[in-house]
């Protein structure tokens, strides 16, 4: 409540809680409930579990989709406008054996 | 500017649905100009049979991911990935300000679709997305609609209990503890000394903190204002005649704020957020979530303490690298905060790049209220009612409640889980006659979640796992702390009780050499239970608006004492003596404690210490040497 953004929060554990519940039932593990930062007494080294991993799946789907959809985008945009790229001489095969009249016209592939 | 009572008799009575403010209606009318316009613009390669990659493209800004519908074929399970996808880049718009995030998701996928298009369009691509358009608009719309109706019935019932439950805040609230006999118990100091072993390592030493991200509730700098304010209610309400390490405890947390872990979110929320790849100046633009929060803790200092170092230019300096610092202090980071409010469209202004959080503008005008308070500005008279008539107009919803969150760019208000509890003590720092309806209100709306306990104690239930926003984790210490906070500070003593319970209960209390925790929680959940547990009617309030009283800024202090071999409980001086309250915090026995700010070279009688007579040095001090018993009472008046 007295926190900035909370609501971000919430909407990333509604958003995972399908999948966590579903991770927790299967492998059995149930969360974490006791605190490090709240058990560290002075003169301990820094509590082991400062380091929070539980999100970094979700962020590493956003940033790879973010960068596969400007990746994307940005090739999509390069091949529209011909950027980049040389005149060529466009060419296609045709076979020898196919006449260009007749009730073959305009079957050319 | 109207009280709560008046603006919830205006919405019951009101026949027709509630009117927007001027600048939301403005900012909505132009997101949904925009998009019609994106509509208009995906229809014509359609309508004008234009070749397939331009059809994929057009439906694609229609709805993000909407053009592989166009592409076919497998090509068409990219849409329902697309969206999901969209959903998250929201979340990292909300995480961090990362505005790029939802626009490159959105029309990146158009533009991948167009790329995959091939020779044909699936025919009913444009019927299946105009249908995922007008079913996710039905959803909204619904949803928009039932809030709206269960915010008119929320007012109706308001208006019924507001009355006799204002008249009841007010009683509760009119007896405030007296200045002169403050003095922490044994359950104030274990919690006192939670924040003190952490705020008393070197500057560069996190140990006790949560370190997960530098952007969300779980920051550092939350915690860091966190325990700021906590501190500065045991010094402005037990200790004000004390400077020693209770000073230099607020002091680190201020360094600790300076370095660049703490505050450099910010480098990234400019680049990605604004654009901006040049200015990463902290208290500039935006970003009050640091200029409100750092404002109202670094003036709650110098007012408790009377220590204004921090006035000095230069002393907030943010420092990026060897060539970059960002130079600042205590009235220009204020004044950030100020200058913000003077160009704000919505009245209210920005954390992260485009999201607006009243809870957030309620620390930015403590902060002009505790300026008020330490250098004699009238910042609250000159800034106070237009804030407030903006907060009605642009954030008020059919309940008369705040709105939690509004998107600047798109006017849309967005639900964040913050109620009345949460705003009352802050508001209650600037304006607290209306602080005392909110109060008023959410007591009401909390009484009924309080039941007996399985020990016959009150305590409350709340519905749910909880989210404890220090950690991410689930666990409701967070909200009973919170709870404790605000009924604390309103004189609710039923509520304190129920809470307290709850926490003891539930969150895994401990109480380990000398020190309270709550080992279920995170370490900003137990900086808040710890600021509950020292909070007493209007400390909160008092710490921010007024300070302690003047005497105990000009007579003696407490100048040294070891920790935790000397735990204070009390300090406080008349303007001539000065009167203290120790405790062993290891074990009993002699200890030397300083004294500072004693008339020079005058002589005091001495209780409690084993002389019975000091005289001060030409600088005003003097040591004393205490045999400490348990709880020890010292006392020292000019001879």
């Amino acid at each position: 409540m007295f926190a900035c953004c909370a609501f971000a929060v919430f909407l990333l554990n509604q958003l995972l809680f399908p999948f966590v519940s579903i991770f927790r039932r299967v492998t059995g593990r149930m969360p974490e409930t006791l605190s490090a930062s709240a058990l560290w007494q002075p003169g301990a080294p820094p509590s082991p579990a400062v380091r929070s991993s539980r999100w970094r799946p979700a962020f590493g789907l956003v940033l790879a989709a973010e960068i596969f959809m400007l990746g994307g985008a940005i090739a999509v945009a390069a091949l529209a406008t011909g950027y980049g790229s040389d005149a060529q001489a466009q060419s296609r095969f045709i076979p020898d054996d196919l006449p260009f009249c007749g009730e073959n016209r305009g079957n050319a592939k | 500017m109207t009280s709560f009572a008046m603006r919830l008799d205006g919405l019951v009575r009101s026949e027709v649905k509630r009117v927007k403010g001027p600048v939301t209606v403005a900012r909505q009318r132009r997101t949904a100009s925009v998009y019609a316009a994106m509509v208009a613009l995906g229809l014509y390669p359609l309508v004008d049979g234009l070749s397939p990659a331009l059809v994929s493209a057009g439906l694609g800004l229609w709805l993000p991911g909407a053009g592989f519908l166009a592409v076919g074929g497998w090509a068409a399970l990219l849409f329902p990935l697309t969206l999901f996808v969209f959903l998250f880049s929201l979340v990292a718009w909300f995480w961090a300000g990362m505005v790029i995030a939802p626009v490159i998701i959105w029309l990146g996928s158009a533009l991948l679709a167009s790329g995959m298009a091939g020779d044909t369009t699936w025919s009913g691509a444009p019927w299946l997305a105009a249908a995922s358009v007008a079913g996710i608009a039905f959803a909204f719309q619904r949803r928009t609609a039932r809030q709206r109706a269960d915010g008119r019935a929320k007012a109706v019932a308001r208006t019924g209990f507001l009355p006799t439950s204002l008249a009841e805040v007010r009683a509760q609230t009119a007896e405030t503890p007296d200045p002169a006999t403050r003095e922490m118990g044994p359950e104030e100091l274990a919690a006192l000394r939670y924040l003190l072993d952490r705020a008393l390592q070197p500057i560069e030493e996190w140990g006790g903190f949560d370190v997960i991200d530098q952007f969300q509730p779980a920051a550092l700098r939350y915690q860091l204002n966190h325990m700021g304010f906590a501190l500065g209610v045991a010094q402005g309400a037990y200790l004000p005649s004390f400077h020693g390490y209770i000073g230099l405890a607020q002091r680190n947390l201020i360094d600790k704020y300076l370095l660049k872990k703490v505050w450099g979110y910010w480098v990234y929320e400019s680049c990605w957020g604004k654009l901006n790849f040049t200015n990463w100046d902290p208290a500039d633009r935006d970003n009050i979530m640091l200029t409100g929060w750092l404002g109202m803790h670094v003036g709650q200092y110098m007012l408790n303490s009377g220590d204004k170092r921090y006035l000095e230019p230069g002393s907030l300096t943010f420092r990026l690298n060897k060539k970059t610092a960002y130079v600042h202090d205590f009235t220009t980071i204020v004044g950030s905060v100020k200058s913000n409010y003077d160009s704000a469209e919505f009245g209210l202004f920005a954390c992260e790049p485009n999201w607006i959080y009243p809870i957030c503008n309620h620390y930015g005008m403590g902060a002009l209220a505790v300026e008020d308070a330490v250098c004699g500005t009238g910042n609250v008279a000159r800034y106070l009612p237009g804030w407030f008539d903006m907060t009605e107009q642009e954030f008020t919803d059919e309940s008369g409640s705040i709105i939690g969150l509004r998107s600047q760019h798109t006017g849309l208000p967005v639900p964040f889980p913050v109620g009345e509890a949460g705003y009352a003590p802050f508001q209650n720092c600037f304006a607290p006659e209306s602080a005392k309806e909110l109060w008023a209100i959410a007591r009401k709306e909390i009484a009924p979640a309080i039941h007996a306990g399985p020990d016959g104690k009150p305590r409350i239930t709340l519905p749910g796992a909880g989210l404890d926003t220090g950690n991410y984790k689930s666990g409701h210490t967070t909200a009973f702390a919170a709870i404790m906070m605000g009924a604390a500070e309103f004189g609710d003593t039923a509520i304190v009780e129920a809470a307290k319970n709850s926490l003891d209960a539930d969150c895994g209390r401990e109480v380990k050499d000398g020190v309270l925790r709550y080992t279920k929680g995170s370490n900003d959940a137990n900086v808040y239970a710890a600021l509950a547990q020292l909070m007493r009617t209007g400390d909160f309030r008092r710490s921010f608006a007024e300070g302690p009283p003047k005497s105990c800024l000009t007579g003696p202090v407490l100048e040294e004492a070891n920790y935790p071999d000397v735990l204070v409980a009390r300090a406080f001086s008349d303007g001539t003596g000065l009167e203290l309250v120790l405790h062993p915090g290891r074990e009993n026995g002699d200890q030397q404690i300083g004294l500072a700010s004693l008339q020079p070279g005058a002589r005091y009688q001495v209780t409690g210490a084993t002389l019975s007579e000091v005289t001060a040095s030409a600088q005003g001090t003097a040591t004393l040497s205490v045999s400490l018993n348990g709880r020890t009472e010292v006392t020292l008046t000019a001879a």
